[in-house]
């Protein structure tokens, strides 16, 4: 097993460990600098993750209270970014947790989400009408079945795919093994592939 | 015939998808895809995996602008406000004004003196004066303490003396009484002598140390042990004489030391009606005759009265 942990210091850069250095110090600008640097960040990755925009927004000022409360004992042991990762990672489990007994009824699907907010752009720069429906479809129908996959397989997926953490990075936010990465990404993968079998025409 | 099986290949797909393998590796798999169309298909599959979940992705998050949710004014304006309400905080707020602080100490101050000086006053009130009334009361209340001892009755058992007590006599002639209250714990307490001859300070006082050396046991009166008022009668006389003659006389004193008899009439006070004779050793140690001078202390029973 490879240590997903030790980097040190060196992996932060020296802009970096000033900033969190202020942030400890409790000075307001350099915590609003830090925030405003990874809200983007964190608040798609709550979204991806919870899929629900208030929820994230909700998640996201608590990950960076999270953040603020334990950044003393941030020691350069990971990238700030896959620090909070991890922060957020955990924050979202335990409200996952809480969200599925509760509004498992509730939750919004894609569908409604895109009709309520209207907002999607065509992907890609396929030009044909029928093919680039026929994309549209997967696609919808990939983010569904990512929706439907095990709280850890998609923080898996998300992580890799839509934020493109390495194998080392992924390992770390989770606090798992690099082979345990591995296996949920790959397991993850074929659910995900055979969805997109089925709709494949 | 492929240099690398697909299987082998298809193994490390995910991780030469990921970017995760060497670049030798990635070498080797390129290379492969290139000439394989199956696990060249399995790599497009991915790849076109990978591309529209980022799609969806960015659709989603684009569809909420991040910059209008505000989530940096609002996590400053709740880590300003925590800050503001947290202890620390409110405690430095409070000396911030030192005029609070000094009316608190001044405060803290006054009370602590207003409970001493109440406390003390408590305390002094407390304290029963020896000529007080309510002292008397209380010790009228309660007859038979040490304070106001009973007089002695033929109801109670007299005192009687638990430790002999010896005193050398000396050879004149003493006569005196002594008064005395024996308290509750059988100690002899605040002798007095009545009728006290100046040649014979040096043997009254020798009698009165004795008598304050000697353990009693307590009179008891219905059960209970009392403080009783006893009168002493002291007598010693030296009777000299020929060695013929004056054995008649010493052989009649030494009859009368044994009789535990009184032998003189008791300086009874007025009010006293009644008297008991309680039995109490002689304080007087006899000498054996000499034959030259053949004298003979005579050993007189105390004899105890109640006034």
């Amino acid at each position: 097993m490879k240590d997903a942990g030790a980097l040190g210091w060196v992996e932060v850069g020296h802009r970096e460990a000033a900033l969190i250095e202020r942030c400890a110090a409790g000075e307001p600008t350099a915590c609003a600098e830090l925030v405003s640097g990874h809200e983007r960040m964190v608040f798609q990755l709550a979204l991806h993750l919870l899929g629900d925009r208030d929820e994230a927004l909700d998640l996201s000022q608590e990950v960076f209270f999270s953040v603020f409360r334990t950044i003393h004992k941030f020691r350069g042991q990971s990238a700030l970014k896959t620090w909070i990762y991890r922060i957020c990672i955990n924050q979202a489990r335990n409200r996952q947790r809480w969200w599925r007994r509760r509004h498992k009824a509730d939750q919004v699907s894609l569908e409604q989400h895109v009709t309520a907010h209207g907002d999607l752009r065509q992907p890609g720069d396929d030009t044909a009408p029928d093919r680039a429906y026929a994309r549209k479809q997967m696609a919808e129908r990939l983010w569904s079945a990512l929706e439907h996959l095990p709280f850890d397989q998609r923080t898996v997926v998300v992580l890799r795919e839509i934020d493109g953490l390495s194998y080392d990075e992924i390992a770390f936010s989770l606090g798992v093994a690099i082979g345990t990465v591995k296996s949920r990404l790959t397991r993850a993968r074929q659910t995900l592939r055979e969805e997109l079998r089925e709709v494949r025409p | 015939m492929h240099e690398h099986s697909c299987a082998d290949v298809r193994q490390r797909l995910e991780a030469f998808h990921d970017g995760e393998l060497s670049v030798s590796e990635r070498i080797e798999i390129q290379g492969h895809l290139d000439e394989c169309v199956s696990c060249s298909l399995e790599a497009t599959e991915l790849s076109s995996m990978s591309g529209s979940l980022r799609d969806m992705a960015l659709q989603v998050s684009d569809s909420v602008p991040v910059e209008r949710l505000r989530i940096s004014a609002h996590v400053l304006e709740r880590l300003r406000v925590e800050e503001q309400f947290s202890l620390r905080s409110q405690v430095v707020d409070w000396f911030s004004d030192m005029h609070l602080v000094w009316a608190g100490i001044g405060a803290s101050v006054a009370t602590l003196i207003c409970v001493v000086g109440s406390a003390s006053v408590l305390h002094a009130a407390n304290q029963e004066r020896p000529n007080s009334m309510a002292r008397v009361i209380s010790v009228l209340a309660s007859p038979g303490s040490n304070d106001n001892p009973m007089r002695l009755n033929y109801e109670m058992n007299a005192p009687r003396a638990v430790t002999d007590a010896a005193i050398e006599m000396s050879e004149e002639d003493v006569e005196y009484a002594l008064s005395a209250v024996v308290s509750r714990e059988g100690r002899v307490q605040g002798v007095e002598v009545i009728n006290q001859q100046p040649a014979n300070n040096r043997y009254v006082n020798a009698m009165l140390n004795e008598a304050y050396r000697v353990q009693f046991a307590p009179a008891v009166s219905r059960g209970d042990a009392v403080a009783v008022s006893m009168v002493w009668l002291v007598a010693s006389t030296t009777v000299k004489g020929r060695h013929d003659e004056d054995m008649q006389l010493l052989r009649q004193a030494l009859r009368l030391r044994n009789t535990p008899a009184p032998i003189a009439p008791l300086p009874i006070p007025a009010e006293a009606t009644e008297e008991s004779k309680p039995e109490t050793l002689p304080l007087v140690k006899p000498v054996a005759p000499d034959a030259a001078s053949s004298s003979a202390p005579m050993a007189l029973a105390a004899v105890g009265g109640a006034f």
